[in-house]
Parts: C-alpha cells; structure tokens; sequence
C-alpha cells in the first residue's frame, strides 16, 4: 500500500478555504481579494467571463502561480508554504490541454501515473479504470494531438484523476466540447462528488454554473457575489420573469425598456424576455403598457429567473 | 511493509524517449548532424599543406641550382607549375594567384656558392593565409637546409677534407614524431573534432527541452503535479545520455573508419570519458533550458555558450599556451579542454584509464556541478 499514499484528507477541515487571495500582474490585479470555502464533497463553480480572473485564481490554488496576498488551504494545507504536500492530494485539469500531443491517451496516463507514484499492478489498473470511466477505452490508440477536443478533455480529466485525488481542480473543463460530451462531463463530476471528492470548477456557461452546489460569481477579479444558484437567483434577480409573444417583437421591446418596473428587456425570438420588480400582478402590467402602445399581445407566460439574470444584476449592482 | 523509495525519474525518461522517437526534426539532428559536422570539418580543418604551386626563376641555370629546385620539390609539398626567366612575371603569378611561392636564383649563385661569402636565393611567400605562408615557409626552409647540408658535404668532399670512400658519416637530423608519425593533422583534428560536436550536438538537444514544456503549455500540468525538479531534470538527462552516447559511437566510427584516424588506446576508458562529457554538455544544455523562457533563443544560446569556447578555448586548434594568461584561466572552464586531452591521448598515444583519470575527474565534477545548477535553476511556478 506505500506505493500509493492515498493521504486521508483530515475530515473536519474545508476542501478549500481561500482569504483575501490575491495576484498583481504588475500594476494589474487579476485576482482581488477573493474569499470562499469549498466543503468536502462540494461541487462549487466559479462563474464570470473571460478576464475576471477565474484562471488566476485555480492557479493559485494548484500551487502553479504565487499568490500575491491572502491565504489558501487545500485539506487544510497551506499552498505556499507547503505547495508539494498540496500536489499530492489535487487533481487539476487546466484551461488549456496540457499533456503532450505526441503521445497517445494511455502514454499520457502511463506518464502521470508514475509522476504520481504508481507502479506496477496498482498502475495498470487505475489506468484502465480510468479509461473506462471517461470513457475513453476505444480511443486509446493514435497520439493525442490528432483526437477532437472532446476527446483530449477526457484524457486530461482522466490524468487528473488517476491518483483519486481528494480535491479536483477542473478550468473550463467543457470548452469547445460538443453538448453530448458536456453531458457526460458532467454526469462524471456529479459521479465523483458523490464519491466525496470535492470539485472546483470554472465556467462562463450559465447553463453549467446552474450544476453547481455552490457558486462564486466572479467579476474584474473581485467575487460579487456567493451562494446556491437558487439563492444567487433569489437575492440577485428578484421579481419576475415573463415570456412575452407578440407579432412584432422589435417595438415591444421597445416599449417595455421605457415601462417602468421593468428591470430587464432581452429579445428571444419572437419573444421578449422581461423581468419586472416585485409587484401584485406582473402580467397585466405588461399587458397594459403594451396595449397603450398598440401593440397586440398573443400570450404571456411566466419564466424562471436564471443565472444569467443574477449575473447582469450583480454585475448592475457592482457598478459605481 | 517499508519498500524503497520510488522516484520519478523512470517514468520521465520513458516519456522522454517516447517523445524523441516522435520527433522527426531531433531524430535527424541527432543521427545527422554529428557525422554532417565531422565531414565538414574534418575536412575543412587541416593545417597540412600540399602542392603548393611554386614559380621559378632560374638565372643561375647551374648544376648547382638545379640541385637546390631539386632538393626543393623532392620533397613532395611544391609542385613546378611555372619557370620563367623573368623575375618579374613571378610577382604577378604571386598576384594572380597561379603560384604561391616563388623562387629566384640569382645568376651568381654557383659562383658565391664556390666562394666565401654565401649564396643567397630570394623567396616571396603569398602571405594572404597567414597559416598556409607559414606552413610554406617551414617547408621551404627545411628543404633549402637539406640542400645546404648536401653542399656541405660537396664542399668537403671536393676540398678532401673527406676521403671518399669513408666518407662523412652522413649527418642526419631526424625528427621523429612520436604518437603522429607521418605528422598526419587531420590525426590531431578528429578527436578534437568529436569532442566540439558531442558539446555542441548535446547542448543543442536538451537547451529546448523545458522551454519546450513551456511553449506548449504541458509545464503547467507538471507543475501541479508533485514531481521535484531533480527528478524532472535526471529523467531528462537520462534519455539525452543515450541519444547522445549513439553519437559518440557513430562519431568515433567516422572518425576511425572514415578518415583513418588509428583508436589505439582504452575503448573503456574512452567511453568512461565521452559519458562524463556528455554529462557536461548535457548539464550545459539543462541549465540554460531552465533559465531561458524560448526554444530558439536557448538554441541560440546553447549554440553561443558551447560551440564557441570547444572551438576557440579549448586548445583544438589554437594551442592553450600561447594565449593571453586571463584567456589561459577561461579555458579552466570548458569541458572540452579536458576531454579534447583525453580523446587524444587514448586515440593517439594509445593511454587508458591510468593516464588520463585526472582530467576525467575533472569532467566528472562539471558534470554534477552543470546537473545541479540545472536543477536549482528550474522554477516550479509560471
């Protein structure tokens, strides 16, 4: 059993706890102050568009970039006072592929499999169950830079989990991977979360950070805001959200921009997306400025808030 | 159950090897290169001189200075390529290049040769390689004293001061060149011709290969995984070693099939040594890989930082001694000093292990010294 060093996290600390984590570039901050908590088992997103600094900051976790300031455990070790400790126990999987196209997928395991200690009977085996899992068992011939992007993504997260780390590091793991894939992606990261690993994902999908436990919205480097997605949508895009149908959409839009209580105007088709304040009866509000435009409504229904909606208001709110 | 500690450096020298069986560039500079640069400057290199195109003019047009034409190109080096009565016509020879040695006789060299005084020939030398004039100037010199020598013996003959059939006993200087008899130079070149391609060759190959990582993003997964950087660096090492040690091999096998070069000491104690070198050149290359961010500026500078001082600063050509003394203690430094001495003994003067481990010690300190210096210079962050 030494071969493997499985070292049991210590159960009663977070997976992750960063405080005022910080990194300058120069007299650019990339990362500004970011604070959270990843708990054991935890699915937990970091979500915002290119640029706010998401990268940066699982860098910094991984031990690959020096902080700045601030501080970072991972299972209760320090990231840069005792980075190789840290190594061990983490499975990190970066934005760009980082394993080496002229080797085949199973190269690639054989490789970071001895990196990470393993030998013999134990190695074979995990790189078969990993290859199994990502569902890679068909494809490991041929080297890697002639296989779709798809592809190389479940190497890399197979590479990240041959070692079962405790803590896995995943950066846009699903970028320029096609929606079938996605799916799968994630059925694996769910997988693995109900196997007690903790997992810290980045993404600028919407759609994604709503598979999250838990979500840090970044912005310009800085976390503007925390929390489920149910309760991000709640605190951040209150009020409510109608489908409006109508047969012409452009002045629709139009005129409901201008109606007050109306937060939020987004054209969907035939449809205007709109969110209102909290009021009594949202529909007939809408109905009512509406017809005193002269503008025939065919149906009204209501949506759900999304995250994107949290997004634009904690991006609003945020703004000086 | 306590088992020995397992390090990394297997399976990145396995990872290693794979990627240079793929890489189609390194493989080809690996295997052609070497034996590219030795046909090149085996034969570009060589200080011996031969057929050198004499002029002459011959105003004496006596037995006694056909002798000394004779004496001259007996020697094999001087090739007759144009008589003339003109001293004149000689100097634009010289200019246009069809000879580069001329040779005047003046009319009354038979009669001063008879006489007191001493006879006098005039030479003009084409100075414009500095080396070849004076490769030339030797040649012409040693020829005109055997000359001298045979008169001498004339002399005393014709004046009795030798009975002829005792005779003289003939005298006779021989040199004799020990370990290089036919004072062959390409038998000097070649083994110093190896030792500045396996520098260069080595440093080449490995000065790219963390930049490598770098460029294509893979550092970063290395990075976040917990591999030290000694195991990173010996594991490269280890698979540039046995590259490398092909090439001394194949090196060796051109150097002594090809152009004849006699191997006649230690094969042992010439591997020994070529290991330990390439070691050096290996720890040359690693060092500046972890220190410079780009493949082609570390080419470029693996190029600069070795290829240059194993030519000038190494004694292959230009001996040590006769450089200033501050250059003399920069030469401390190369590598290839040591191994150049090395090479040589063992090929030429037939040594082994027992004359020639001082220098191989030394090459073996370097060798660490580069390796660890290589290792301390590798960041483990972006």
């Amino acid at each position: 059993m030494s071969t493997e060093a499985p070292a049991q996290p210590l159960p009663e600390r977070d997976a992750i706890e960063c405080r005022e984590l910080t990194r300058r570039f120069g007299t650019f901050t990339a990362v500004d102050r970011v604070s959270f908590t990843v708990r054991r088992g935890m699915v937990f997103g970091l979500l915002g568009p290119n640029g706010s600094g998401k990268s940066t900051s699982i860098r910094m976790l991984c031990g690959v970039l020096r902080p700045s300031s601030g501080s970072a455990l991972v299972n209760g070790v320090d990231v840069v006072t005792n980075p190789e400790a840290v190594r061990r126990n983490i499975g990190y999987m970066s934005q760009r592929f980082s394993l080496y196209e002229d080797l085949t997928p199973e190269e690639n395991l054989e490789f970071y499999a001895g990196v990470y200690g393993l030998h013999g009977a134990v190695r074979r085996g995990r790189i078969r169950d990993v290859l199994a899992q990502t569902g890679l068992a068909d494809h490991h011939t041929g080297i890697v830079g002639r296989m779709s992007v798809g592809v190389r993504q479940r190497v890399a997260l197979g590479a990240a989990l041959l070692h079962r780390p405790s803590v896995l590091f995943l950066d846009e793991p699903t970028s320029g991977v096609d929606p079938v894939s996605r799916r799968r992606f994630w059925d694996l990261i769910y997988d693995l979360a109900a196997a007690d690993v903790s997992v810290l994902v980045t993404t600028h999908f919407m759609d994604e950070a709503e598979h999250c436990h838990e979500l840090a919205m970044l912005r310009d480097g800085s976390v503007v805001a925390r929390g489920s997605p149910r309760e991000l949508r709640r605190a951040l895009a209150p009020g409510v959200v109608l489908m409006v149908l109508v047969e012409r959409p452009e002045p629709a839009v139009h005129v409901l921009r201008r109606t007050p209580l109306v937060l939020d105007v987004t054209p969907a088709g035939r449809m205007a997306r709109v969110r209102l304040a909290p009021m009594e009866d949202p529909e007939a509000h809408v109905r009512h400025a509406l017809r005193e435009a002269g503008i025939a409504v065919t149906e009204i229904r209501p949506a759900r808030a999304t995250l994107e909606d949290a997004f634009v208001a904690a991006a609003e709110d945020d703004r000086p | 159950m306590m088992q020995a500690p397992r390090t990394r450096v297997p399976a990145v020298l396995r990872k290693e090897l794979r990627q240079i069986r793929r890489d189609p560039r390194l493989l080809a500079a690996a295997i052609l290169l070497p034996v590219f640069m030795l046909f090149i400057y085996g034969y570009a290199i060589s200080s011996d001189v031969r057929d050198i195109r004499l002029g002459l003019a011959d105003l004496s047009k006596s037995y006694e200075s056909r002798r000394l034409v004779a004496a001259l190109t007996a020697s094999g080096h001087f090739q007759l390529v144009l008589s003339s009565d003109d001293p004149g016509r000689l100097e634009e020879a010289l200019d246009d290049r069809t000879i580069s040695v001329a040779l005047v006789v003046p009319a009354r060299y038979a009669r001063d040769l008879a006489g007191r005084k001493g006879a006098r020939v005039q030479v003009l030398i084409d100075g414009a390689d500095p080396a070849v004039a004076q490769v030339t100037a030797g040649y012409v010199e040693a020829a005109m004293l055997s000359g001298a020598a045979a008169e001498l013996l004339t002399y005393a003959r014709r004046n009795g001061l030798v009975s002829k059939p005792r005779g003289l006993p003939p005298l006779k200087l021989s040199a004799r060149m020990l370990y290089n008899e036919d004072a062959n130079s390409t038998y000097f070149i070649v083994p110093g011709l190896i030792a500045v391609v396996l520098m260069a060759l080595s440093a080449l190959l490995t000065s790219g290969t963390i930049a490598r990582e770098r460029e294509r993003g893979t550092i970063e997964q290395l990075i976040a995984s917990p591999i030290l950087a000694w195991e990173l660096m010996l594991g490269k090492a280890a698979a540039y070693v046995l590259v490398c040690l092909f090439d001394v091999v194949m090196a060796v096998a051109v150097g002594t099939l090809w152009f004849g070069v006699p191997l006649r000491g230690s094969v042992a104690a010439l591997a020994s040594a070529s290991g330990l070198f390439v070691m050096c050149a290996l720890g040359t290359g690693l060092l500046i890989s972890a220190s410079i961010r780009t493949q082609q500026t570390a080419m470029s500078a693996a190029i600069m930082l070795t290829m240059v001082p194993s030519i000038l600063l190494s004694g292959f050509y230009f001996p040590i001694r006769s450089m200033p003394a501050v250059v003399q203690w920069f030469t401390y430094l190369v590598p290839a000093r040591y191994y150049m001495v090395i090479a040589r003994s063992i090929f030429l003067k037939g040594v082994g292990f027992a004359e020639t481990w001082p220098e191989m010690l030394v090459l073996a300190g370097m060798g660490a010294a580069y390796m660890v210096a290589s290792m301390l210079a590798f960041r483990k962050h972006l």
